[in-house]
């Protein structure tokens, strides 16, 4: 269930968060059972999988820690990363590589009719799922913590249901102790609950006001699609993906606080970022951190030649690109950002100090901007579509259909100013003066209020798909 | 604390209070708009029902269950309208729009509201029948008059107006038509076919602008996607009038009384305003009149059988107030047979209407085409329907068509539709003249194909090329050419394919070119003089 879903936030919300206040004995059973409920609310079937890939990882994580042997550790850790990694191949890729290789097949002229198209339901959560048990049995493995003292705790570090579905990726060594120890306190309880309205505002409000316009764009055949519609769409869609994913992050990181657990950011105002290398600090934090603890850094990372680092960033980034999705159209974008971080190392880093500041964000925000098209496209050739539209503005197109409404406008600006007020130079006295003002705890509680009566008249309306009569 | 743990206790009370509110109210059930809006009583607009679907492991793991328990929380929970109304009243406030029925209300330049399909095909957005399909679509009412009237029934064609073309003006400028494209036209040729044919046809549009020039308010209410039963008046007259002439029989008389200007909307005045479910509901001003018959006119006199649209329903009202007719029988979209003056409503199996009883046996056969939507799928579903209901027992014997072996597969029909697949690149199809050899010859059809992209020419049996298209995938193309006068018995007609047919699917082990639905061939003759189109002039 999505923590937009009325279920969510009428029944299993409420519900949850009684038991868990009434009940603080028992508030580890209470989270994993419903924990286990919310996934398997998703994933009926799947969830067995899950659990019994948990299940093989936590017995790997003690023998890991309890062998002596370097052999068996390494062979604990290679079984863990193999069988973790198979599962996503299999749910994710299988039917990816199978079509690239029969793709292949006939490009060299073989009968590609042979092989079969597989389609298999891609579970939810899967690839965050993966990721955080690879890292339990690595970290255990590299000396970073302790094993689970029991199945309950693993467990419930593998599906507790806030970071379930998009993230953060969370160490267990990160919250190891806040599953034995944690109290939940009122400003827990107010910083939690803001934090979660103030995500489901973004993902509501922002991203799926904005998400109309990027639909409508990205939807537009050729001889209807101008430059002002592409570059408005590309806008849309970078704002889209921002205000989705880290409203996801908020409203995840703002439900973990209320059940007592503090988790590190995900998102730092990532456009603002004044380079690739800065975007990937910035941006999905949790991921870029996976990436180089448990990708980058074992390929040798930076440690050898230059040609082997800049080949160690691109693959880290075709492999990021990949994990976000089985397509073409995310290597792709993966690979862009393998060559933009290359190139950031290689000279763009020294020669950017020439431009001023205003400059090298306005710069960075545009290319990966256009790097979210590639991403959005459901294929190369509508990307392109659309790549060309952007710098061709001569070009006409008939009839125009994509027409900015006046809320669809409110919702962009709006982001805009969230994403770019910053820059402004009263900013850091205006944050500051806030964060002393006394009444803000107050304000920010009231401020939420409004928003939830929005975010409902919003889910309200959403959910209400009715004509004027019905028609054959 | 305290004001924070009232502010918490707040937000904590409008996430916790709708599902057992609802329970507490439901078991209650009480009255007044407030406890309307709390259980949801008046949202306006039809929506698909949904499905409960009971607890098992089957549904558990397929995750349907799941499906409908999140369905209904979300449609159910307490104060769901209230939350829809006062939303929609928002946003209708700062930004005069809407998201109901997929924002398919859109406001004009002066308030007026304009649904989303009128206003489509108004900019040309969908796309406009070309020349073949209103070809066609004159060749198929001409067919279908030459059968009705051969069975003694007379047929007339009604086209009512859209609101979008009716005022272009209110139009926004995005929803303008581009000026290589115009407005749309095709309303005038397909009068300039039916009247070339003798089709008796019943021109709403005329007729309705006429009404308005004398009525104190527009024909269609601000707050209405349909015309005002007081501007559809003098259509219905006209409608009689032709049945009248067709029959040779007097049918009843209208008449109006002044019409009387008031807030208060009259059945579908304001049906699109409604539809935005907003807090405060939008107003306009409204016509009522009371229509009657003219003093000695026939009271209940006639049985008809209207074929069309929600625009009917306005005729209806008329012709119900004035006591018009014995017995009407409505197809609503070809979907839904409606009967007045005693009401009742049942579904229609497309593949099973009576035709002999419910079209031979009526005293007028009437067809309702909107001028936005000649090219509608309850249209073909009719001609279909007609087309085998008709054969049956044919008065007017249909030319015989022979497909060359080997280029098509055999015949395939739903109980509604025919097509045949052509299995090569070149396929041929003879056709008799049945003894009209004076006679040119009119064939048409509709060519479709579902995954191959191509183009397609029609060539005569000379080799000259009659007609071309460029197939897209999905999408029908119409072809209604006219043969010219021939003393060969026969004619045929060959198809060019620039590609080879389709491999064998998964769904279809046949190599599949195109396929060709619902051929016709009919000898280019008008219909009687007797037939002739009542002019659009005067009024009630």
């Amino acid at each position: 269930m999505l923590f937009n879903s009325a279920i969510f936030l009428f029944a299993f919300l409420p519900g949850l968060f009684a038991l868990y206040l009434a009940w603080p004995s028992r508030r580890n059973l209470l989270l994993l059972a419903a924990s286990l409920a919310f996934y398997a609310w998703a994933e009926p079937v799947f969830i067995f999988w899950a659990l019994g890939s948990a299940l093989l990882d936590y017995f790997l994580g003690h023998a890991i820690v309890r062998s002596t042997s370097e052999r068996v550790r390494r062979g604990c850790v290679a079984i863990g990363a193999i069988a973790n990694l198979g599962l996503l191949g299999w749910f994710k890729y299988a039917g990816f590589t199978l079509g690239a290789v029969s793709s292949l097949a006939g490009w060299l002229g073989a009968d590609s009719s042979r092989f079969p198209v597989l389609r298999i339901a891609l579970p939810i959560a899967v690839s965050f799922i993966v990721f955080e048990k690879i890292t339990y049995l690595v970290d255990l493995y590299r000396g970073n913590g302790r094993p689970a003292p029991n199945l309950r705790s693993y467990l419930l570090y593998v599906f507790l249901f806030p970071k379930l579905l998009a993230g953060p990726i969370i160490r267990y060594c990160d919250i190891e102790s806040q599953l034995t120890q944690r109290a939940v306190v009122f400003s827990d309880v107010r910083e939690g609950l803001v934090r979660f309205l103030y995500g489901l505002g973004k993902k509501v409000l922002l991203a799926d006001h904005v998400a109309k316009l990027a639909d409508a764009v990205f939807a537009l055949p050729a001889g209807r699609l101008d430059a002002s519609a592409a570059w408005l769409g590309m806008l849309a869609f970078s704002l889209q993906i921002y205000f989705d994913f880290s409203g996801y992050s908020d409203m995840a990181i703002g439900l973990c606080r209320m059940l007592g657990f503090r988790l590190r950011e995900n998102f730092r105002m990532p456009y603002l970022a004044e380079n690739f290398t800065d975007f990937w600090r910035r941006w999905h934090i949790s991921l870029s951190t996976w990436i180089r603890e448990y990708l980058y850094l074992p390929l040798g990372g930076n440690r050898g030649s230059t040609a082997r680092t800049y080949g160690n960033l691109c693959l880290c980034f075709v492999l990021s690109g990949l994990w976000h999705g089985a397509a073409w159209t995310f290597l792709a974008w993966g690979v862009f950002h393998g060559i933009m971080l290359t190139a950031d190392r290689a000279f763009w880093l020294r020669w950017q100090q020439r431009l001023p500041r205003l400059a090298r964000i306005a710069l960075t925000f545009l290319l990966v901007s256009l790097s979210w098209v590639v991403f959005r496209a459901a294929d190369f050739a509508s990307a392109g579509r659309l790549l060309v539209a952007l710098v061709t503005p001569w070009r006409p197109a008939q009839p125009a259909v994509v027409w900015c409404s006046p809320d669809v406008t409110a919702a962009l600006t709006i982001g805009l100013v969230l994403i770019f007020a910053p820059l402004l130079s009263p900013w850091p006295e205006f944050v500051e003066r806030y964060r002393r003002w006394s009444w803000r705890p107050e304000f920010e509680l009231a401020a939420c209020l409004v928003l939830l009566c929005c975010v409902l008249g919003k889910i309200a309306t959403d959910s209400f798909h009715a004509f004027l009569y019905f028609r054959f | 604390m305290r004001r924070q743990t009232f502010l918490i206790g707040l937000i904590a009370l409008l996430l916790a209070a709708p599902l057992p509110a609802l329970f507490l109210l439901e078991a209650t059930q009480p009255k007044g708009a407030w406890a309307d809006w709390l259980l949801n009583r008046t949202l306006v607009g039809v929506t698909l029902p949904s499905q409960n679907t009971p607890f098992t492991a089957r549904t558990w793991f397929d995750g349907s269950f799941q499906l409908s328990v999140t369905k209904w929380v979300g449609e159910r929970f307490c104060g769901r309208e209230l939350c829809i109304r006062l939303y929609n009243q928002v946003l209708w406030s700062l930004c005069r729009k809407s998201y109901m029925a997929a924002e398919s209300v859109v406001t004009g330049t002066d308030g007026r509201l304009f649904e989303m399909n009128y206003l489509a095909h108004y900019a040309g957005l969908d796309l406009r029948p070309n020349r073949h399909e209103l070809d066609l679509l004159a060749l198929r009412l001409r067919l279908l008059h030459r059968q009705l009237a051969a069975r003694g029934v007379p047929f007339v064609v009604v086209i009512t107006p859209s609101k979008a073309a009716f005022y272009p003006d209110s139009i926004p400028t995005r929803y303008q038509p581009p000026a290589t494209l115009g407005r749309p036209l095709e309303h005038e040729r397909l009068h300039e076919r039916l009247s070339r044919d003798g089709i008796p046809m019943v021109d709403g549009v005329a007729l309705t602008h006429l009404a308005e020039s004398r009525l104190p308010l527009p024909a269609f209410p601000a707050t209405g996607t349909h015309w005002t039963p007081v501007a559809a008046g003098d259509t219905a007259e006209a409608i009689l009038r032709a049945c009248e002439l067709a029959s040779h029989q007097s049918l009843a008389r209208l008449s109006l009384s002044p019409p009387q200007v008031t807030n208060e909307p009259n059945g579908f005045d304001d049906d699109l305003s409604r539809l935005l479910n907003l807090a405060v509901p939008l107003r306009d001003r409204y016509l009522h009149a009371s229509i009657g018959r003219a003093e000695g006119s026939p009271r209940r006199k006639g049985q008809l059988t209207i074929v069309g649209g929600s625009f009917v329903y306005q005729l209806l009202s008329v012709w119900e107030q004035a006591e018009a007719w014995e017995q009407i029988r409505f197809f609503y979209y070809f979907g839904q047979r409606e009967t007045y003056p005693t009401v009742t409503s049942t579904n229609v199996d497309r593949r099973r209407v009576d035709w002999e009883g419910d079209f031979c046996h009526a005293d007028a056969v009437v067809l309702e085409i909107n001028e936005a939507a000649f090219t509608g799928e309850h249209l073909e579903a009719f001609f279909a329907s007609a087309q085998a209901g008709l054969a049956k027992d044919p008065i007017i014997p249909p030319p015989g068509v022979t497909f060359a072996p080997g280029a098509w597969y055999r015949e395939e029909s739903d109980g509604l539709r025919r097509w045949r697949w052509s299995a090569l690149r070149t396929s041929d199809l003879t056709i008799e003249r049945n003894g009209s050899a004076a006679a040119p010859l009119l064939v048409a059809g509709r060519i479709i194909s579902y995954s191959l992209r191509q183009t397609l020419r029609l060539l005569a049996s000379d080799g000259s090329e009659l007609w071309r298209t460029q197939l897209e995938p999905g999408r029908y193309s119409a072809f209604c050419l006219r043969l010219p006068a021939s003393s060969a018995p026969t004619s045929t007609l060959r198809f060019v394919s620039d590609a080879e047919p389709a491999p064998p699917g998964k769904k279809d082990t046949r190599p599949l070119g195109f396929a060709l639905f619902d051929l016709v061939a009919e000898p280019d003759i008008p219909c009687s003089a007797d037939t002739a189109l009542p002019s659009p002039t005067g009024g009630l």
